[in-house]
């Protein structure tokens, strides 16, 4: 599959790991990256199995967060835990996709991840401010499609 | 009467699927819960019977939960696999035309468990499955706590399967096919204009076509009783305690 790998090089995951970990400072929420290269014939089932797989419904106030990549599909999708679906409004994540977008649409996909968490981040700290003893609860490194 | 009636010969094939319908297989007792093996306490078996009936009401997935002692009991050669399947299929389980069913199917006293999958599902979800059963339930039943287990492992599954997923497009594909129609429609104007009826017609066709994939590329962006019907190839996932 051509350009999973080159769609995020490797200096951009180091930025992106890092938003993350920044992120995860202002908001008890736990944000992961998940890129994989094509959709299939039912692209949610997909997106749907990567939250399972990677284990995002193991926190604690079911608050994980993934931006979930197809790269050849050219689809991205955010998908949270049902702690934050239950709690937040209606197009919660409108402007954060729309950040995304932005900087997809111009190619610069390593901007648009980090800036898109960042704000994610800001938006969640209202619902789900960062604790004082805060643990990080799932691994903060980007998931690629070929390591599950 | 030497010859019988078409009438009667169907009454009687009827009659015969009637009473040998679940042969091998326990016969439904409840639409959501069947705990053959008493394996649920009274209180957590109504609250997965509401569980499941509400998410039936939200989304029309039809969910079974049934606790059996040992597949043993119902079929001396049957792993829990090939039960969980015939089981699946002989009670119809989910909607026919979606066969969007599922089935958690736990043999007691062969400490094995299984979640079956109406053939509608794509094969990711067995995947997701085998996850449902490792993380929500296997450590519940570890401790001999069933009725967690399957209140968990129901939880797990429901969030499974209808967590909301909404893609955005981050390719320019709509506005280049947007602009392509408007070119096309502009040119095959100027030919009609030019005397090139011909021409002219393709490129409305083109035009056409072109709307029609624009139109699909949109579109990608978006109390009952007894059972649905619904039938089984064998997906799912299992695991024992």
């Amino acid at each position: 599959m051509a350009g999973i790998r080159e769609f995020l090089k490797a200096e951009d995951i180091g930025t992106v790991v890092s938003a993350i970990v920044d992120a995860e400072k202002r908001t008890s929420g736990e944000i992961r990256v998940r890129i994989e290269s094509k959709a299939g014939k039912d692209p949610e089932a997909k997106a749907r199995a990567a939250f399972e797989i990677l284990g995002m419904r193991r926190t604690e106030l079911k608050n994980g967060v993934l931006f979930y990549l197809s790269v050849n599909d050219r689809k991205f999708a955010i998908i949270g835990d049902d702690g934050i679906n239950a709690r937040v409004p209606e197009g919660f994540w409108n402007n954060v996709k729309d950040a995304v977008l932005e900087q997809f649409r111009k190619g610069h996909f390593a901007i648009g991840l980090t800036g898109g968490i960042s704000l994610a981040a800001e938006k969640l700290s209202e619902f789900f401010p960062a604790e004082r003893e805060d643990i990080n609860e799932l691994p903060d490194a980007v998931s690629f499609e070929e390591e599950k | 009467m030497r010859r019988k009636s078409p009438f009667f010969s169907v009454a009687l094939v009827l009659a015969c699927f009637v009473t040998a319908g679940f042969a091998g297989y326990p016969a439904p007792v409840d639409d959501y819960v069947n705990d053959y093996a008493s394996m649920l306490n009274e209180a957590d078996r109504n609250t997965i019977r509401e569980m499941l009936s509400g998410f039936e009401k939200k989304t029309g997935v039809e969910m079974a939960v049934v606790a059996i002692s040992s597949v043993k009991d119902y079929q001396a050669d049957a792993d829990i696999e090939k039960f969980s399947t015939g089981l699946f299929n002989a009670w119809g389980i989910g909607h026919k035309e979606k066969n969007n069913g599922v089935l958690m199917l736990v043999a007691v006293n062969d400490r094995k468990l299984r979640i079956e999958l109406g053939a509608g599902y794509d094969d990711v979800y067995n995947a997701v499955m085998a996850k449902v059963i490792e993380r929500d339930i296997i450590p519940h039943f570890k401790r001999g706590d069933m009725s967690r287990g399957v209140y968990e492992g129901t939880r797990g599954v429901i969030s499974s399967i209808t967590r909301e997923v909404s893609f955005f497009e981050f390719y320019w594909l709509h506005i280049i096919v947007s602009v392509l129609i408007v070119v096309c429609v502009l040119a095959g104007l100027n030919m009609i204009k030019n005397g090139k009826k011909g021409w002219g017609f393709v490129f409305f066709a083109a035009a056409g076509l072109l709307l029609i994939f624009l139109l699909k590329l949109l579109a990608s962006g978006k109390s009952r009783r007894g059972f649905g019907g619904g039938g089984s190839f064998g997906g799912g996932a299992s695991g024992r305690w």
